[in-house]
């Protein structure tokens, strides 16, 4: 038996980290970031086309099909109605398959995130790494389908160009929210319920398709639960080159949210991976 | 000290499977942690490569606290964990390269050294393989490749031969042998016992999340069991008289199923052993395996999932 007195010992009777402390991410985060890059560049043509059929289909069915039926939507043509939050409505779609679907594989199936933490990159890391590459996700969708809307000929005012950073906020936000689910999920089914339960309402009751006005107040209280209902509003605003202080007010409040998911999201992860 | 364990406790919930165990690995050489399954190896393991945090006690590994550098830890550790984790959606030589991003090792030195290392672990011909696709043994092949590419100061194996034919078994022990004589410092647990003796400098042999004896593998045997071991499968209804002539002799034995491990000594009370009416009777050189079964009454390997 080795004796291990009078060698040296530091001796730190500090309890140890609990899942509340708060998250310190790191550049590291990064290399995540260019892992999942690589994988998605193995078959980006597939990805990308993809993304543009997506948003085709959307304008060609709800704005040519169905605003055949409707001459004018608060002045402007059905199809100039719905173009601008179309955009935030399919990068949200987006950034939540990669952070639930694709994570999930990650982290339960492949055991990547395990074999990421025994290097220098700690859970936060790889959480904010998957939180940017889900982000990144939804903005390169974003562009694609603001690209298809512009070809069109939908756009008329510069400001859109503030889109870009809205879905900025809007991916980290989604995609922090999709981990917390992830966190939680034992199977894909779990998923499942988040898109039925959250997803598809956040997106069908955020006032794309038509005015918020027409739903009954209740609906309409549900409907500001959406993080992209003021996105909407604000999109289709700036479309008409407005920009207002009212639009102020939920962007702070969304600048919260995100943040406390963010935080959230690697807290919660980190007690589901670290035992 | 490379690893440096003092009480060191870890609780899962009201589960107690790491209980106050002290050693330390010392640089250069090879440590063994050896025990059958649920003895609290693979814990132990995870607390020294910080994957998993410890209830009480102390851990240092190159004498930094392992709750307050883990990052500065894991820069200098290759880990081979006990189940495969390697990155599917990555080609062969792209699972290192990538891997060595994460250790900030620039692109073409990381592609220089995960050539190299395929070559080290004889994947050469394997380097553009989907990684699914690999074998058992090339996938653990390839771990410990990986485990290589930031040229880590300390390797942390967790079983890295389970499961493997004797050619990649082999294969890989002659690997880590070469390493060890670079200079690599290695903590490895593992269920093959004759490959432990042969390897490792010193083993702590584990039971119940406890540590119950460290030293050199070879002195432990030949001073707690002696050099042989006898196995012997009595005659049947013989064991009665068997037992009582054992006893007599003072002759130390374990008793497993039908087979008797007789340790020391190849007489009996005057009798010598080959005379004992017997199935079957084996004369070997003793083991760990014998020295364990001794400690704990237990079978140390024959405990396999």
């Amino acid at each position: 038996m080795q004796m291990s007195a009078g060698l040296k010992m530091p001796i730190d009777l500090r309890p140890p980290a609990r899942w509340v402390s708060l998250p310190a991410a790191s550049l590291l985060a990064v290399r995540v970031w260019e892992r999942n890059f690589k994988v998605f560049s193995k078959h980006w043509v597939g990805a990308v086309l993809a993304y543009f059929v997506d948003p085709i289909f959307y304008l060609v069915i709800f704005g040519i099909g169905l605003g055949g039926y409707i001459t004018s939507m608060e002045g402007e043509s059905y199809l100039e109605f719905i173009a601008p939050g179309l955009v935030f409505g399919t990068a949200m779609i987006t950034v939540c398959m990669e952070c639930t679907y694709g994570s999930f594989t990650r982290m339960e199936i492949q055991k990547t995130f395990e074999a990421i933490i025994a290097t220098p990159l700690s859970i936060d890391d790889v959480i904010a790494g998957e939180i940017l590459w889900g982000t990144s996700k939804g903005l390169l969708t974003a562009a694609i389908i603001f690209l298809v809307i512009a070809l069109f000929g939908l756009f008329h005012s510069p400001w859109v160009a503030l889109i870009f950073p809205l879905v900025i906020l809007e991916g980290i936000l989604t995609a922090s929210l999709s981990l917390i689910v992830t966190s939680f999920a034992s199977t894909y089914e779990y998923v499942n319920y988040y898109y039925a339960l959250f997803i598809a309402p956040a997106f069908y009751l955020s006032g794309i398709f038509f005015p918020l006005e027409r739903f009954p107040p209740w609906l309409q209280h549900i409907a500001y639960l959406s993080p992209m209902t003021p996105l909407v509003r604000i999109a289709r605003a700036l479309n008409r080159g407005v920009v207002a202080g009212w639009m102020l007010g939920p962007l702070i409040c969304l600048l919260v949210v995100t943040a406390v998911s963010g935080f959230l999201a690697m807290s919660l992860m980190k007690r589901r991976l670290i035992r | 000290m490379i690893v440096h364990a003092q009480n060191l406790t870890k609780k899962f919930g009201e589960t107690e499977v790491v209980r106050g165990i002290n050693f330390h690995v010392k640089p250069g050489e090879c440590f063994g942690i050896l025990g059958p399954n649920g003895a609290g190896k693979t814990t132990t393991m995870r607390m020294i490569y910080c994957a998993s945090p410890f209830t009480s006690g102390a851990l240092t590994v190159f004498d930094l606290d392992v709750r307050r550098h883990p990052r500065q830890i894991k820069a200098r550790l290759g880990v081979v964990p006990q189940d495969n984790n390697l990155d599917d959606d990555l080609r062969v030589i792209e699972n290192l390269i990538t891997y060595a991003r994460y250790f900030g090792i620039s692109g073409s030195e990381a592609r220089r050294r995960a050539a190299l290392l395929l070559d080290f672990v004889q994947l050469q011909d394997k380097t553009f393989e989907r990684t699914p696709t690999l074998s058992g043994g090339m996938k653990r092949r390839l771990i410990l490749a990986r485990s290589l590419i930031n040229h880590p100061q300390l390797l942390v194996l967790d079983e890295p031969t389970t499961g493997l034919d004797p050619q990649a078994r082999r294969l890989v022990w002659q690997k880590l042998r070469s390493l060890k004589e670079s200079g690599t410092t290695i903590v490895l647990t593992t269920h093959y016992m004759e490959d432990a003796e042969q390897v490792c400098d010193r083993v702590a042999i584990m039971d119940l999340g406890r540590i119950i004896l460290t030293g050199n593998p070879v002195q432990l045997v030949g001073e707690l069991v002696g050099t042989e071991c006898h196995e012997l499968e009595p005659a049947p209804g013989t064991d009665g008289m068997l037992d009582q002539r054992l006893s007599q002799a003072g002759v130390a034995f374990h008793k497993l199923g039908e087979t008797y491990y007789i340790f020391p000594g190849s007489e009996i009370g005057g009798y010598k052993i080959d005379d004992v009416p017997h199935r079957r009777l084996l004369h070997r050189r003793a083991t760990l395996e014998d020295l364990f079964l001794k400690l704990t009454g237990k079978e140390l390997t024959k405990t396999d999932e």
